[in-house]
């Protein structure tokens, strides 16, 4: 793998199945093991089981914005382990509301999966252009099969 | 919380391997460098705790999601 790389649109199609994350992620320390589970396309959950009440619905970002990328940064390549291209998933939280028209997606933290070794982190991205609260547009693509 | 005075180019060390150096002082902006193992995550505060906010006014539990999956199974037939 080269030093640094652009995640661009890929869609790769992989397992579900338990994931590491060392350090869990930004407000959930404690929890380092997440079961990622397909849903509806293009929908994935992240859930906890050892927190039941701890899920997050994800979404494939390529699937709502074609033109979603960020360089992954050597440190988060070397930490998961990450030795080809095409083990890396990328999905995006969503903070769902009752109301298409007020649901968000983070696509400034997306978490990086290793479908190889089943590590994953999500990283903040720095000095980017995209927000926190990027406004889930409904889109009838398709895709994003975990 | 330790306090101490730096001057520009001077640095900290912390743990024997995290070492702070201040670069620039312009006005009341500080730049910093920062030279430490890769496997410790630096980020401004602010947007840290943003994504620690978001994080957790997005997370769901098993209630939310039964009925969450029964609408959007719904929706799509």
């Amino acid at each position: 793998m080269s030093d640094s790389q652009t995640a661009t649109n890929q869609s790769t199609t992989e397992k579900e199945g338990v994931y590491t994350f060392s350090k869990g992620i930004p407000g959930f320390h404690e929890i380092t093991e997440y079961m990622v589970v397909q849903q509806i396309t293009p929908f994935s959950l992240l859930q906890s089981a050892s927190h039941p009440e701890t899920s997050f619905i994800m979404i494939d970002p390529f699937v709502y914005y074609p033109d979603y990328e960020f360089e992954l940064p050597q440190e988060v390549v070397d930490e998961l382990g990450i030795t080809k291209e095409e083990h890396v998933v990328i999905r995006n939280i969503v903070s769902w509301n009752k109301k298409a028209e007020h649901r968000t997606v983070n696509l400034v933290a997306p978490i990086i999966f290793n479908i190889d070794n089943h590590q994953a982190k999500q990283i903040i991205l720095q000095n980017t252009q995209y927000t926190i609260r990027h406004p889930l547009q409904p889109n009838v693509a398709k895709g994003g099969e975990f | 919380m330790l306090v101490l005075s730096r001057k520009k180019g001077e640095s900290i060390v912390i743990d024997d391997q995290i070492e702070v150096t201040i670069l620039a002082i312009d006005g009341d902006t500080i730049k910093l460098g920062i030279a430490a193992p890769k496997n410790i995550d630096i980020h401004r505060k602010e947007i840290y705790e943003a994504i620690q906010l978001s994080n957790q006014s997005a997370a769901v539990g098993s209630e939310f999601l039964k009925d969450w999956l029964s609408e959007e199974t719904t929706e799509k037939k």
